[in-house]
């Protein structure tokens, strides 16, 4: 068990904390979440049968809704998904740059359940039954708020009106 | 992963971004248990067994004859020559209990 957890957190690490940020906004807390939910599923005395990999990132989304529960509104959130962005080498590419920007800025203002569905599609590489499993939504709801999600972030880059 | 659905061409963009990464990553391997974690059910089953042995026998002892004298009666001590006529005991129900010495048990009962 502990090894299978491992080469999930291994593959989708940046994913599963993220979910977790996205549900908190508080990178503190997300990593609480995290903690909490690998302790959980390594303290159990029978694996999770099925789909193991939608099951991990289920539990580190509630534990995330358990941090944020607790935290109130109380506390500091981070506005960004993101790292702070450095300062573009003088050889950067501008355009990349400022393309990747906008991408960000998109992300971070999306609704939370288009958000989360970006992450665990494109950034968890997920399905999009997964996805419906773990958020507690039907697989047509997910693929919905998804597409509304690309159309958005396709917009704030300029490839649609 | 073979049941990935078709990908968007802004998914690989969205996964190149520099998204804010954990730094107090779960720590899966520190979980692993020490001997004593475990044995630790072990432990507790065979000393939850061994009061619960401990506790029938000393209550089956109580019910029948009592073991334990834990006082003597205060007039006892102000005649020295006579014996105890009261004795206090752990009763059957784990309560401490004054008992009578039964006459015909005591010593003084019996000398003519």
């Amino acid at each position: 068990m502990r090894d299978l957890l491992d080469d999930i957190y291994r593959e989708h690490q940046q994913a599963l904390f993220s979910l977790a940020l996205s549900v908190t906004r508080h990178p503190a807390s997300a990593e609480d979440a995290g903690q909490a939910a690998f302790t959980r599923l390594l303290g159990r005395r029978t694996p999770p049968t099925g789909d193991v990999r939608a099951y991990v990132f289920a539990s580190v989304r509630n534990a995330a809704i358990d941090q944020q529960r607790r935290r109130g509104r109380d506390g500091k959130t981070c506005a960004s998904m993101f790292e702070p962005a450095e300062s573009s080498p003088p050889d950067a590419d501008v355009l990349a740059d400022e393309q990747q920007r906008r991408l960000r800025d998109a992300i971070d203002q999306l609704p939370a359940p288009q958000r989360e569905a970006v992450i665990l599609k494109a950034l968890g590489g997920l399905s999009h039954e997964q996805v419906a499993r773990i958020t507690g939504q039907s697989p047509n709801t997910v693929a919905s708020r998804y597409r509304r999600a690309l159309e958005k972030l396709r917009g704030a880059l300029g490839d649609e009106p | 992963m073979t049941d990935r659905e078709p990908q968007d061409l802004l998914e690989p963009l969205i996964a190149e971004l520099p998204w804010r990464a954990n730094r107090r990553p779960p720590q899966l391997q520190a979980h692993d248990p020490t001997p004593i974690a475990r044995i630790a059910p072990w432990l507790t089953a065979v000393a939850a067994s061994f009061l619960v042995l401990v506790g029938v026998h000393l209550s089956a002892d109580h019910r029948q004859e009592p073991a334990v004298v834990l006082a003597e009666q205060a007039s006892a001590r102000s005649q020295p020559d006579d014996l105890p006529r009261y004795v206090l005991l752990v009763s059957a129900d784990g309560r401490l209990r004054l008992y009578p010495v039964p006459e015909d048990t005591h010593p003084k009962s019996a000398t003519p």
